[in-house]
């Protein structure tokens, strides 16, 4: 143990001190017992240890019992920092959420449009001319056309796309002039270009403000068994600006859905 | 502790006063005197408090408590460690006497008391040592606790024992290696 060099003195110190403690294996613990200055080390260490271990002075019972009260009373202190965590948190996993349903929703209109304009052209083959005016309304209107089929969840036309039919007082008033008007069109796209050109007042129409808005339309879903949108339109039903969808369903009938353009709730449906 | 884990104060208060004590020599000794050490103590029991709902009972709450009140220690020693160094007053001792020449700093250093030869250690071996010495904690407590491996455990606890016995045994200049938590 002459051989004190920094290095040796650092290992033979680990060595005496986990002797001390009893975490040495059977040749390390010969090892030590074999050295006469391992042994004084081990004696240096355990001395102190035994002064570390001596108690300390007790704290007053005054500060103790203070200490206490203060971490009992904590329990019912908000940690500040901790709640704008945990806002943080909620707040970026809502907007997580929101960029999901936002992007899965476009997803599903794009899908829509696509399949639409698949039908459409299969369906009711139009002129090379139609089509082109067809393909710069819908980039002007920059909105998904929706003869969704099949009960898939119609994208709805905005308000400013729909024609404004009027004024009425009555249910059965306004299913009339939609029936009337739902007669000289086959598909949505036909409906949209009629929004140029307001329909003249029919019996039971009274004039009036169109309920035409620079609101989005509510999206209205389509019935299960619709194969398309036929009809969109907007309309003030005794004072309540709605939006008018009527669908075709696979038996080859029409339905006439009234929502409230405000609340999005339904107001009435019936057959036309 | 399901009671004040629940939010029976009663359950709490009992908890805390059950604990207080070896959380009090714990932080005695790493803070070095008894006001630091009280502060030190009402934070960890506070630091407590709001992580009992986060403790999964995976390790004792002895264990638990330990380290939190390890960490409550350690966080303050480093916050004033960044603070402006305060004037010596007349029952502190002098620190890192500079250049480590003998004659009358070794002599002083060498009648300060464990606690004063504790400052001198550098924390990380400072709270292996105590943990090990002072709350009787093994090797994977400790490490458990410090969360750094069993074998840096046993390396810190040798150093730090090393350099308070060549403090208190009158050889305050120890190997510089030894000062040195990374050579580990």
């Amino acid at each position: 143990m002459s051989d004190f060099s920094p290095f040796r003195a650092s290992d033979q110190d680990e060595l005496a001190s986990a002797f001390l403690d009893g975490d040495v294996t059977a040749d390390e613990r010969a090892l030590v017992e074999a050295d006469p200055a391992l042994v004084a080390r081990v004696e240096q260490l355990r001395s102190v240890r035994e002064a570390l271990g001596a108690p300390v002075e007790p704290p007053p019972s005054a500060r103790r019992d203070a200490a206490i009260s203060a971490a009992v009373a904590a329990a019912n202190v908000v940690d500040l920092d901790a709640a704008r965590r945990q806002r943080r948190v909620r707040v970026a996993s809502i907007a997580a959420a929101v960029v999901l349903v936002v992007g899965a929703a476009g997803f599903l209109l794009r899908t829509a449009d696509s399949n639409d304009t698949k039908t459409t052209v299969a369906a009711s083959p139009r002129s090379a001319e139609d089509d082109d005016q067809r393909a710069e309304e819908t980039t002007a209107a920059d909105e998904p056309l929706t003869a969704a089929a099949g009960g898939a969840y119609a994208g709805p036309l905005a308000l400013t796309q729909r024609p404004a039919l009027g004024s009425f007082t009555d249910r059965s008033a306004l299913a009339a002039a939609t029936e009337a008007q739902v007669g000289s069109f086959k598909e949505l796209e036909d409906s949209r270009r009629a929004a140029d050109t307001p329909p003249a007042p029919s019996a039971g129409q009274t004039q009036g403000d169109a309920a035409t808005s620079t609101a989005p339309a509510c999206l209205v879903p389509s019935p299960a068994d619709s194969t398309g949108q036929v009809y969109a339109a907007t309309a003030i039903l005794d004072g309540l600006a709605v939006q008018i969808d009527v669908f075709a369903l696979d038996d080859g009938s029409l339905v006439l859905v009234v929502t409230d353009a405000t609340s999005c709730a339904q107001v009435f449906s019936q057959p036309v | 502790m399901a009671a004040a884990r629940a939010g029976d104060k009663d359950a709490l208060d009992a908890l805390l006063r059950r604990h207080y004590d070896r959380l009090f020599a714990l932080c005695r000794r790493i803070m070095g005197n008894q006001a630091d050490a009280l502060d030190a103590t009402q934070e960890a029991l506070i630091a407590l408090v709001r992580g009992l709902p986060r403790f999964d009972g995976r390790a004792a709450f002895t264990t638990w408590s330990y380290r939190v009140a390890t960490n409550t220690c350690l966080d303050e020693l480093r916050r004033r460690r960044r603070r402006p160094y305060p004037a010596l007053t007349d029952d502190e001792p002098e620190r890192e006497a500079g250049g480590g020449a003998p004659g009358v700093d070794e002599q002083i250093v060498a009648r300060l008391s464990v606690d004063e030869a504790l400052q001198h250690l550098p924390v990380e071996f400072r709270a292996a040592v105590i943990l090990r010495d002072v709350c009787t904690l093994d090797y994977a407590e400790i490490a458990e606790v410090l969360d750094i491996p069993p074998g840096t455990v046993r390396s810190r606890i040798a150093r730090g024992r090393a350099l308070l016995a060549d403090r208190i045994g009158g050889n305050p200049a120890p190997a510089p290696e030894r000062q040195n938590p990374s050579h580990e």
